[in-house]
């Protein structure tokens, strides 16, 4: 024992320097979940670029809304507060106006080009022969009064082509206003004036957290009669983490009193508090050390899935501790002898279950299944052959409510483990099932997942009520051989996203070719120009003339001709760089107003354009989010058929059944409980039916391996693991995120199932 | 009862009648001249400007074919044969606001006392009538070297607009005629 000791300690300070040093400069921790998720086929990698440049772009946005009824004062704050962010370094560059507000001075020459450039209205036109009425407008443009059109211009431009295309990609923001570089817009009888930059850092970093938000909130207080609404996901962000301090703050609170109060009634003693804490120590570093190891980062999601499932470890605590309370057992090496059968094969089958994530080719289940492996093996070693050592417990007789609870427990199934009744118990579980099945439903939307802010909700809403904009997260990729190829097959795809914007599908898209047609379709326009000059009365237009683009013939914008490199900055944003994993060329179209995603993929599968591909990163997480739940759900099938196959080499096939099925009850009925009260079965209550396998498959183990002497204690154990898991994970289900309390929930059940109906696996046993 | 009702119908409705007959906007027939450099001739087109107690002016032209425009706090938008084929945000032609405001004070009781309150000049008056011009070096990027009003009374006669293109143009205007609301031609929907 003593040198098992030794050997324990040097592992574990070994394992410890290991973390300590991987983490020199803090826990190597991946808090992305799309890394978690299965990466997509290597011919869908522009799909992944495509998800991360939008990410980057949109995480990192941040818009303000400032309203005043006084606009000299609103825009004179505005500058101000621009002027604090600027200085606070918290703007990646200088803050433009919202980014289509300028376009006008983008194209300073785009005079040379303007034969290519046709608006969609006026190339139909031409097309339906209608010259004259755009010749027209062009008139009533010159009789203006207020119109800067010059002689000059007309000459060179008769379809003010310029003008239109300018008009045209500035429409959406037509109503703002601009003023020493504010856009502000008058509305509802007051001034908004408006602040759009990129941050200087990350969303999540939090030092960029912790100097924006006082910011802001100082400034709120010194100007109390100015509103300022946000938009932005460090918002978003910083409530969610508030919220989450807070919820930890209380629940962890009340779990660990909670715990330390159970553990002191229980055991009279705070000893197994600290073998408990010795336990799962040993088994967190044990996880995070090969975890670091093998994959040198370790995900957030393993890590705190990992640690729920290593709370199992507490309850082999609790079954060695309360030997203390059999009679007549000597040293603490029988005291372990005694628990130390179901404990390993408690932590064997839980073992076989973490195993076989291995054969699964998703990188998420497979490091939780290492953890749990490391941590689970860590801890039973630290209980059987360590804490023995240090055990300070002296014998105790057994008192208090929960004992004779659990006392209770064991006469009501001795009352009814015998005849038919657990056939009987088993019928009726599985009628319960039967009734409960049509409620089960599946939740794997992550939309309806997330708990925000409704403040921020609604100042959402405000700032894109304003800027009649609504960005969706949703997106389309063109794929081409090369970047002419690309433009081409947008232009040829702009009908059908036309179409969408017929059937309120979107509200507005954004496409590179909006910018930069191809070469094609500039030089089809200006032959279109000309063929239509051909049919014009001339002399009905003394000041027009057929020559005027004669200049521009042949001239073809391309990037590289814009002047500004501002416009091929914004553009750059939805070109995909080609690397080693992409071949041709591709480019996102953004979207605006997504309203009906069903619809817009119904009508992509009709629309035949097998290189365009419509990318829901919302859905392909909540895609994800459905594989895992049935891998999980597959994986439990046969870890359950694997267990009870290897406990029938113990117990023989019927017995070995019989200790399966109160964790297999647990399993079936948790989740259609669930539904029927309202909880769909997602991805968190499949996670948390892993928990509820090898908490429950140690119940029944206990309950079966225990002596007759011991097994009263045996059941008792059980009953304070079975609370100090409700007390850990049950609190859960007062949280407001979706996963932790979905989790606590499914938890909180099953565990309640397996814990009631563990006795059977031992009345079982009496009975063969 | 009944009496009561038909009482309390007529209390309420006759302050509404009453506060809607107040509302009054101007009309105005206006006759234009714009001289293009490279053209001996000028464009010659006819109309009338209406001025809406909301501050919304309506330029409607006429002759040689109709279009109209809008000109509100924030855009001015442009219809030809009742389609709308321009608008643009007031803040890409900063100089506008300026000359919005004068022509809001078309409809003003004392048009000579507005001018010099607004811009704080004085004007040149003789017999035959005052002249005011802009000073055009105080707008903000103003595509005109002069802009000038000449007046009788209390009335605006014309304005005179000469670009820096060399382009010219001279509005001269008829009589203001006050109207009734229900009176005044129908705004065009600018969607």
């Amino acid at each position: 024992m003593r040198i098992a000791f030794s050997i324990w300690v040097i592992c574990l300070a070994l394992l410890s320097s290991f973390v300590i040093w991987e983490s020199r400069s803090g826990l190597p921790i991946n808090g992305d979940l799309l890394e978690l998720l299965p990466s997509d086929a290597p011919q869908n990698s522009w799909k992944q670029q495509a998800k991360k440049q939008i990410a980057e772009d949109v995480q990192n946005r941040v818009l303000l809304v400032l309203s005043h009824e006084e606009k000299a004062f609103l825009l004179s704050v505005t500058s101000k507060l621009l002027e604090n962010l600027k200085q606070a370094g918290l703007t990646k560059e200088t803050p433009e106006i919202h980014s289509n507000l300028n376009k006008s001075t983008l194209f300073e020459n785009l005079q040379l080009y303007r034969s290519g450039l046709l608006d969609v209205e006026t190339r139909i036109l031409l097309k339906s022969g209608q010259i004259n009425d755009v010749l027209q407008q062009t008139m009533a443009q010159l009789i203006n009064p207020f119109s800067i059109l010059s002689a000059n211009t007309v000459y060179h431009d008769p379809l003010l082509l310029k003008a239109r295309w300018l008009q045209q990609l500035n429409a959406d923001q037509k109503n703002w206003n601009n003023e020493n570089g504010i856009p502000f817009l008058m509305k509802d009888g007051k001034y908004h004036a408006l602040l759009e930059f990129q941050l200087s850092g990350s969303a999540f970093a939090p030092e960029i957290q912790q100097n924006l938000l006082p910011l802001i909130e100082q400034f709120e207080a010194q100007y109390i009669d100015l509103d300022l609404h946000r938009l932005g996901a460090i918002f978003y962000t910083y409530e969610g983490i508030e919220q989450g301090k807070g919820e930890a703050t209380i629940l962890g609170s009340i779990s660990l009193i909670g715990v330390l109060f159970l553990v002191l009634i229980s055991f009279r003693s705070a000893y197994p508090i600290f073998y408990a804490l010795i336990a799962i120590y040993t088994g967190l570093v044990s996880g995070i050390a090969i975890v670091l190891f093998i994959h040198e980062q370790i995900y957030a999601f393993t890590l705190v899935f990992g640690v729920a499932i290593l709370g199992v470890t507490v309850d082999y605590c609790f079954h060695y501790g309360s030997t203390i309370f059999v009679k007549n057992i000597g040293t603490t090496t029988e005291r372990h002898h005694a628990v130390n059968k179901a404990m390993r094969l408690g932590m064997l089958s839980s073992v076989v279950g973490f195993f076989c994530f291995f054969f699964l080719p998703f990188p998420g289940l497979k490091q939780i299944g290492l953890f749990a492996i490391t941590g689970l093996v860590g801890s039973y070693l630290t209980v059987g052959y360590v804490i023995p050592h240090l055990d300070r417990m002296k014998t105790k007789s057994p008192s208090g409510p929960l004992f004779i609870l659990s006392n209770r427990l064991i006469l009501f199934w001795q009352r009814h483990s015998k005849g038919h009744k657990p056939a009987l118990i088993l019928g009726g579980a599985i009628i319960a099932f039967i009734l409960f099945i049509p409620n089960l439903h599946v939740n794997d939307d992550i939309r309806k997942m997330q708990s925000l802010s409704e403040s921020l909700q609604r100042q959402e809403q405000h700032i894109q009520t304003l800027l009649s904009t609504n960005s969706s997260h949703q997106f389309f990729i063109v794929e081409g051989q090369n970047t002419q190829d690309v433009l081409e097959s947008e232009e040829v795809f702009k009908p059908v996203l036309e179409n969408m914007l017929y059937r309120g599908y979107l509200t507005n898209y954004m496409m590179v070719s909006e910018f930069f047609p191809s070469i094609r379709q500039q030089l089809e326009d200006q032959q279109l120009i000309q063929e239509a000059f051909e049919n014009v009365d001339w002399s009905a237009y003394p000041l027009l003339t057929k020559t005027a683009y004669q200049d521009s013939l042949g001239q073809l914008l391309t990037p590289k001709n814009v002047l500004d490199k501002r416009l091929v900055e914004q553009v750059n944003k939805q070109i995909l760089t080609q690397d080693a994993t992409t071949s041709g060329a591709a480019h996102i179209i953004r979207l605006d107003g997504v309203t009906d995603i069903r619809k817009i993929q119904d009508l992509m599968r009709i629309s035949e354009m097998p290189n365009v591909t419509f990318v829901d990163p919302a859905g392909d997480i909540s895609a994800s989010f459905a594989f895992y739940r049935e891998k999980i759900v597959h994986l439990l099938g046969i870890t359950l058929l694997l267990v009870t196959w290897l406990l029938a080499f113990k117990y023989g096939k019927r017995h070995s059944w019989r200790i399966v099925l109160p964790v297999a009850i647990a399993i079936l009925l948790t989740p259609v409980l669930l539904s029927s009260f309202g909880h769909g079965f997602s991805f968190f209550t499949a996670v948390g039916l892993i928990l509820v396998f090898a908490l429950g498959m140690d119940y029944a183990l206990f309950a079966a391996e225990s002596s007759d002497e011991h097994y009263p204690i045996s059941i008792y154990a059980n009953g304070l693991s079975a609370i100090s898991s409700a007390l850990a994970f049950g609190l859960l289900v007062f949280s407001n995120h979706y996963a932790l309390h979905t989790f606590g929930l499914t938890v909180l059940i099953g565990v309640t199932i397996a814990f009631v109906l563990a006795p059977l696996a031992r009345t079982s046993r009496e009975n063969i | 009862m009944r009496l009561i009702l038909v009482l309390f119908t007529i209390l309420l409705i006759v302050p509404i009648g009453l506060a809607q007959a107040n509302q009054m906007g101007s009309r105005i027939a206006f006759l234009q001249h714009k001289w293009l450099s490279g053209m001996d001739q000028p464009i010659k087109s006819e109309g009338y400007l209406s001025i809406y107690p909301s501050d919304i002016i309506y330029w409607q032209v006429t002759f040689p074919f109709e279009t109209e425009m809008l000109i509100s706090e924030t855009n001015i938008i442009q219809f030809v044969a009742k389609e709308k084929s321009m608008e643009v945000p007031i803040s890409q032609l900063p100089f506008l606001q300026s000359i919005r405001s004068l022509l809001l004070t078309l409809d003003s009781q004392d048009i000579k006392e507005e001018i010099s309150k607004t811009y704080q000049v004085e004007l040149l008056e003789n017999e035959a009538g005052w002249i005011f011009a802009l000073p055009t070096q105080k707008l903000k990027n103003t595509p005109f070297d002069l802009i000038r009003f000449n007046g009788q009374k209390n009335m605006l006669s014309s304005v005179y607009m000469k670009r820096k293109t060399g382009d010219r143009e001279e509005i001269q205007f008829g009589e203001i005629e006050l109207l009734p609301l229900s009176e005044m031609p129908s705004l065009p929907e600018p969607n």
